[in-house]
This record gives C-alpha cells, sequence and structure tokens, in this order.
C-alpha cells in the first residue's frame, strides 16, 4: 500500500512507537495538536564534529499526499537551530548531493519552522519499497535515514 | 573509586522558545513571577558527555512521566537578568530540597529531588534570549565511593518504569514497587533502587543520583551503603553499589552546587539569537528563497539562482511597464530594485499600474517612490530605491540657465547604471531611450528595452558594449555568424540601430491618444513577463555578458532556461510572436562607434548640443550623406518587375 488513511496512520504509528519500545529502537513520544492530530515525537543528542547536538524529529500525518511527512531540526547547545548547510555538513553529505524534496516550513502543529521531506514523492517511493511490516517502519527505513534514524535489525524479522 | 555524576545540559529548541513568546505576551506580560516548567529527560540516549535536558513546548503544559518539575523565572529586563544574586538563589532551591529530604516528603514524590530552576530573559523585538539553568545537588552525604556491575536483563524494570511513569522505584527479589515502599527494608542488602537515568555515559550515573544519594543517607542514617540501578532504555544498564562516610544528619542544608556551565566550561549563562527562526521578516526571506530552489528539485537542478538572488536592477520608468517588470523581478527573488521616473500617481494609473493605489494619486506621490514603496509593503527585506528624474531628451530644447543641472542628472544616471547589473528601458517615448542605451552601452551593462504599441510590443535586448578595438573585419564576422548562425552578444543591435533618422521629440503635435501609450491592457503584463524572462535565460548563459542570440529559429539549448533571442515581438491581435535578431548597425546614433566616442569625449555638451538639435546626430553618424545617397538612387523598374506588378 503506498498512502494511508489518516485512521490508518494513528493505528500504525501507535504500533511503530510500540514496536520501537520492546525492539530498543528510537525512543517516540506520542503527541497530539491542538485539534486532536496525533503525531509522534523523538529528541535524541547526536554527536557531529565532536559537537553534541540536540536532534528533534517529528512524524505527522499529510493529508493531502495521504502519506506520513518526517520534520526535523538540530540545534546546538545554546539552542540555535542549524542551517540547511550546516546540516548537510553534520550528516556528511556530498556538497552536491541534497536530501531529496527537502524544504523548510512552518510545523503544521506547532507554527514553527522546521525542516521537512516535502511528501510529494513518499508514495511512490512506497510504492516500490518491496518489504513487509509496519507501515510507517517501512516509511522511516527511508526517510528516517536522511536525518541519522535507523531501526534495530530484527525491526522487521520479528515483525509479521 | 570516589564516585562522578555527569551534569545536565539544557538543550532549549525553537517551539520552546516559540511558547515563551506567546506567554509573555499574551498572558504573563510584566508579571515576573516564577511558572512552573517541565523539563524533558531521556534515557536513550548514548552519546554525548552530559545529561540531557530538553525544554521544549510542552514544557510549559503538563509533565510527563519523563520530565523533572522546576520553574522558569522569565524577567522584564536584561538588568534584572543579570544582577539575579544566584548564590543565594541556589540556596535557596538547595532548602527546598533539603526540605524534602527531611520531611520524606521525597518519598512520595521523588521528583522534588531533581527540582531545577530556569532563569531566562527574552527580548521579544529582536528575538534574542539569555538564559541559565540551575539543577541543584546537594553535596551530601561526605566521601561518596562507586562500583559498578552489568546488569543482564534490564527488560523487566524497563516495562514497569514505562507501564508505572515512576523515576525511581525499588527493586526487590524480582518484584519491583513504589519508592515508598523502602520503608519496608530494614537492610540495604535486601533492595535496590532503580532510577530512570538520563547519563549516555556508561557506568557513571547522572546528576539526579546525587540528591537521591543524599536523601537515602538521611533517611536511613544507619546504612551506609545502597545498591543502585541505573536504567537506560538503548545502552547497558548498570547495577552500582554506592557507599559513603556516615555523619550526623546536618540540621541546616549542606552546600549546594548546580548552576549550569556554558560550553568553554565557565559558570555564565547562555545566549541566543533566534530572529531567523521568529522575525517575520526573516521568515519570509527563508520562504521566498526556499520557494525558488524548489525549481532546483527537478526542472532545472543545476540553476544558478544566485544570479538572480543577487541582481541589482534598475528600472527606468516607473510605469504600468516598470511596476509589473519589478513584480516579475521580485518573484524571481531579486532583492535590489531602483526606480527612476520624473511624475507623480495620476487618477488613471492604479488601475493599470499594478504598484499604485488610489491614495498614490490623491496625494500626488512620484511614480517612482509610489512603487518603491508598495515593493517594501510586500516584501520588507527587499532594498527598493526610488529617484526622480527627467532623464535628458533630444529635441527637447535646453535653456542654458539648465545647463547646470543637465550635467547633474547626467553624472546621476551614470552611476546609477554602474551600481546596477541590468537596466530595463521602461520609458513611454522613444527618445527617453536615447541616453540611457549609450549609457547602459558605455558601462557594458545588460539593457532591456521593452515597448508598447497598441496590440504590438516589442522586447530588445541591447548589443553589450564592445571597447576592445575589433581585430576582425566586417567580412570575416559575417563568415563567422553564417557558420554556425550566432551573433555574438557584442553584434546585436540596440532600441536604435534600425533607425536612420535621429529620434526627436515625439509629443510635438501629437493629439492627447497619440501621446499617451494607448495599448490593450493586457499587453503590460505579456512584455513585461517576456522581458523578465528573457533576462532569467540571458542570466544563466555560461557568461551572461556573451549570451549569442541565433539567427534564425531561436536556439532553445542556448541556456540552462532555454533560448536567448536577441528580440521578442508579440501581435496580440493574432496572438503570435517571433523572435528576430538583428545585427549592430555601425552608424546608429545611439550606440554606433561615432556617437559612444563623442559621449565619451564631449559628455554632457554633448548631449545638450543633441537635445538642442537631434540633426547633429545624423551628422556625426553619418546617416545624413546615407539618407541623400538614397535620394539619389535611381530605381529602374525592369520588366519582370512590372509583370509582377500586374499580377
Amino acid at each position: 500500500m503506498a498512502t494511508t488513511s489518516r485512521e490508518d496512520f494513528n493505528r500504525q504509528l501507535l504500533e511503530f512507537v510500540e514496536l520501537c519500545r520492546n525492539l530498543n529502537g528510537p525512543f517516540w513520544s506520542l503527541q497530539k495538536s491542538a485539534i486532536g492530530e496525533l503525531y509522534a515525537k523523538n529528541t535524541s543528542s547526536v554527536v557531529m564534529d565532536d559537537e553534541t547536538l540536540s536532534r528533534e524529529v517529528h512524524i505527522t500525518f499529510n493529508e493531502v499526499y495521504s502519506v506520513p511527512t518526517l520534520w526535523f531540526n538540530f540545534y546546538r547547545r545554546d539552542g540555535r537551530p542549524l542551517k540547511l548547510s550546516e546540516i548537510r555538513k553534520a550528516l556528511k553529505l556530498e556538497e552536491d548531493s541534497s536530501i531529496p524534496h527537502l524544504t523548510q516550513n512552518e510545523h503544521p502543529n506547532l507554527g514553527v519552522i522546521f525542516f521537512n521531506i516535502h511528501p510529494c514523492n513518499t508514495a511512490k517511493v512506497m510504492k516500490e519499497l518491496k518489504i513487509d511490516g509496519n507501515y510507517i517502519a517501512r516509511w522511516i527505513t527511508i526517510y528516517g535515514a536522511e536525518v541519522g534514524i535507523s531501526l534495530p535489525a530484527n525491526f522487521f524479522a520479528e515483525n509479521p | 573509586m570516589p564516585a562522578a555524576f555527569v551534569p545536565f545540559a539544557t538543550f532549549c529548541d525553537t517551539t520552546f522558545w516559540n511558547e515563551v513568546n506567546k506567554k509573555k505576551l499574551n498572558e504573563w506580560m510584566l508579571d515576573e513571577t516564577p511558572k512552573d516548567i517541565y523539563a524533558g529527560f531521556s534515557i536513550y540516549d548514548t552519546v554525548g558527555a552530559e545529561c540531557r535536558i530538553s525544554l521544549s513546548y510542552e514544557s510549559l503544559g503538563e509533565h510527563s512521566s519523563s520530565s523533572y518539575k522546576g520553574q522558569l523565572s522569565l524577567w522584564n529586563t536584561l538588568e534584572a537578568f543579570k544582577k539575579l544574586d544566584r548564590t543565594s538563589m541556589i540556596k535557596i532551591y538547595g532548602r527546598k530540597i533539603w526540605n524534602s529530604i527531611k520531611s520524606g516528603e521525597w518519598l512520595n514524590d521523588v521528583r522534588t529531588l531533581f527540582y531545577f530552576s530556569f532563569t531566562a530573559f527574552a527580548d521579544l523585538k529582536k528575538f534574542k534570549y539569555v538564559y541559565w539553568s540551575c539543577y541543584p545537588a546537594i553535596c551530601y552525604p561526605p566521601d561518596i565511593e562507586h562500583n559498578s556491575l552489568v546488569l543482564d536483563d534490564p527488560k523487566p524494570l524497563l516495562d514497569y518504569h514505562f507501564s508505572t511513569g515512576e523515576v525511581v522505584f525499588i527493586l526487590a527479589g524480582d518484584s519491583c514497587g513504589k519508592l515508598s515502599r523502602l520503608s519496608e527494608f530494614s537492610s540495604s542488602d535486601q533492595v535496590s533502587l532503580v532510577i530512570a537515568d538520563p547519563s549516555p555515559v556508561e557506568s557513571t550515573c547522572g546528576w539526579p543520583v546525587r540528591n537521591l544519594l543524599a536523601a537515602i543517607s538521611v533517611y536511613r542514617p544507619d546504612w551506609s551503603t545502597v545498591q543502585l540501578i541505573s536504567l537506560r532504555g538503548s545502552s547497558k544498564c548498570f547495577s552500582h553499589i554506592f557507599s559513603w562516610r556516615q555523619v550526623e544528619t546536618p540540621a541546616e542544608c549542606p552546600a549546594v552546587v548546580g548552576w549550569e556551565r556554558n560550553v568553554q566550561g565557565k559558570l555564565q549563562p547562555y545566549s541566543v539569537d533566534l530572529s531567523t527562526q521568529f522575525d517575520p521578516k526573516k521568515l519570509m526571506e527563508q520562504s521566498v528563497d526556499l520557494n525558488l530552489s524548489l525549481i532546483k528539485w527537478r526542472l532545472v537542478p543545476d540553476i544558478k539562482l544566485e544570479r538572480m538572488l543577487q541582481l541589482k536592477a534598475l528600472i527606468l520608468g516607473a510605469g504600468t511597464l516598470g511596476c509589473n517588470l519589478a513584480r516579475g523581478l521580485m518573484a524571481w527573488g531579486v532583492k535590489k530594485i531602483t526606480f527612476v521616473d520624473n511624475s507623480t500617481v495620476s487618477y488613471s494609473n492604479p488601475v493599470r499600474q499594478s504598484l499604485s493605489e488610489f491614495g498614490d494619486a490623491c496625494e500626488g506621490r512620484g511614480k517612482a517612490e509610489t512603487a518603491a514603496a508598495a515593493l517594501k509593503r510586500i516584501f520588507p527585506s527587499i532594498d527598493a530605491q526610488a529617484v526622480r528624474l527627467t532623464i535628458p531628451m533630444p529635441g527637447h530644447t535646453l535653456a542654458d540657465s539648465e545647463c547646470e543641472n543637465l550635467k547633474k542628472d547626467i553624472d546621476l544616471i551614470e552611476s546609477l547604471v554602474e551600481q546596477h547589473d541590468v537596466v530595463f528601458l521602461a520609458l513611454d517615448s522613444r527618445e527617453a531611450r536615447w541616453l540611457p542605451t549609450i549609457i547602459a552601452n558605455k558601462h557594458r551593462k545588460i539593457a532591456i528595452s521593452v515597448g508598447l504599441g497598441f496590440d504590438t510590443y516589442v522586447v530588445i535586448r541591447h548589443g553589450i558594449g564592445n571597447y576592445s578595438p575589433s581585430s576582425s573585419s566586417p567580412a570575416n564576422e559575417a563568415t563567422e555568424i553564417s557558420a554556425n548562425m550566432l551573433v555574438p552578444y557584442s553584434q546585436l543591435s540596440c532600441y536604435f540601430c534600425s533607425d536612420v533618422t535621429a529620434p526627436g521629440n515625439s509629443t510635438n503635435d501629437r493629439t492627447l491618444d497619440q501621446q499617451c501609450t494607448v495599448s490593450r491592457p493586457g499587453l503590460s503584463m505579456v512584455a513585461s513577463g517576456v522581458a523578465i524572462e528573457l533576462l532569467s535565460s540571458v542570466l544563466q548563459y555560461e557568461n551572461p555578458l556573451e549570451a549569442p542570440s541565433n539567427i534564425c529559429e531561436a536556439d532553445e539549448s542556448s541556456s540552462l532556461l532555454g533560448a536567448t533571442p536577441h528580440q521578442v515581438r508579440g501581435f496580440i491581435f493574432k496572438f503570435q510572436q517571433i523572435t528576430p535578431c538583428v545585427r549592430r548597425f555601425e552608424r546608429c546614433v545611439a550606440c554606433g562607434t561615432a556617437v559612444s566616442e563623442a559621449y565619451a569625449a564631449e559628455g554632457w555638451k554633448f548631449v545638450r548640443e543633441v537635445m538642442n538639435s537631434p540633426s547633429h546626430l545624423e551628422r556625426i553618424t553619418g546617416l545624413d550623406q546615407l539618407q541623400n545617397s538614397v535620394d539619389n538612387v535611381q530605381i529602374d523598374f525592369s520588366e519582370d518587375s512590372d509583370s509582377l506588378m500586374s499580377l
């Protein structure tokens, strides 16, 4: 299935968060927006070039494209968000390579500027992905990798 | 070995400051009384040398199982923040925690041990923030030693932590229980304490353990040791044995430490400028640039957007064309636009000129000033300037008394052209384009003429001035051109090259409808749009000042954005457009060598002479002889022509 409904997204997200916890994956806390929309948040320390940064990642649902969307920011010790060029460097991306469809936008629930990977191509990518299991988990193996989120190796093995 | 503890590091994200902004503006206003605040911790961090504490949008809301409670003191002035007596403050916090320990409150609410303070000053105009956190730790009991060993299976402990939300709990045998049950055990061998430990450092416990040990040693003065399990989510968990020197419990709170150190390890506050995140002007700037960069995603990945973003554009004429040109430039991300115009907004203008309004006409504001002000309203970060000036024109006779002004005006136009990269000639008469053509040619600037008829339009990019003495003879150039069908930018014609007469005063002896440009209203938008896109294509040519034009069909492989034609002529009555390419005319009255040289040599005096007597131009260019020679030509019609005529 390449796209998902809001209802299914909520179900898959709850399952995903639980799976992560049981399999020692990244820790997600479930959040609700002012109008009750469910999304997940992960905040982690990451070390890049000897500097400890705080990485904040959110998974929201995009109604227009009917797919999950990844939002993120990296913060320095003093709370300054990293600029795109700095993130590029921190993620060790080649000078000319780019995270596909990366934009900066207002977070749909928080009204603050976040980087996001635009969902316009997500359905296509999901269609070509030939693995089974939780939809969010499959999706994040692609999109989480861009910001350094990875799932434990046993994630898909233990999960029908 | 002596025990060490990993200190806290506070990370405030922008969503936290966004909440602070909103609350301060709408709710707290000048109220400085401390507010409840919740700081998130994580037992999942495995990197870094400090325990991460996150202040985020939830921090001003309700507490969760992975947060500590504290107080936020937001001061109204930077001075108040700076002169806080932080030594006294930490003593007060320490006493609060000490009271929780002495009274046993901590057994029922362990988070009282981890109470923290966040002091800050927020400049809501400049979006600058200064802050300093304090995580008070009581230096007690004395001489803490510790040993640790790896814990095999923390899964049941993690499950208990998650299902109950307890930050500290006990483990006796195989069963977990609430901390308050600690009273059931008389010996420290019978029970372990488990703490959700935010420390990312293997085998070293986090900062909260200090106050926990202080509490245990006070609660159990007969104990000198305790087993403590440091619970981590994604790294190894350790079981520690802490021991200490037994002393009589002090009546007063012992020494307290805990103001956070800055990146350099000094006891100083943090400060951060978040204007790029909150200042609406900066947000718009970023949005505009990012939106443009979408072109790079798939359509034209290699486009050199910076050539647009850094462009400085001079628009001569702030009328219908000038306004629309500016809007097109602004949409392309151009940040520097200067208008030149000599007139004021009249009542007929606002409906056609996209940067003026009724009020501008009522107030009789200048067209250039009005357009520049409108651009700034639309996009505050744009650098839009206005210059009120009448461009000197051939045939518009000049009194001697006006010479001084003429000289000044020409100097001004020269410096304007010099300071910009591209000049748009969107003037309403032919002769007004004459001097700017000469000056743009002199400074080798991209000059684009846009002109409207009733239902036709023309967009011409003038040939780039070429001052290096050309080594190739005209004959050689001709072969070069025919070989590859390309005319170099320096060989393209200007607006005047096809003329065989000098420009004169075109408003003499004209009726009102002839004097004003009467055109189909949609035309200006079409023509301006074409002019902007001609520029954008030219700018994508490797060296824009060398962008050639194809002599036949426009060559769409010329630049990243396609063709770079010399001219675009449109005929809206048949919705048709052609792209002619015309070579430069050596005797041109504007870009011809004789004129360039005369202007270089005599400057404003030459301009004055032409203003008073346009035929001067025809003399120095030799056009007069050309006209005479045409008059002298005898044309014999052959019989073939006759037969053609009869068809």
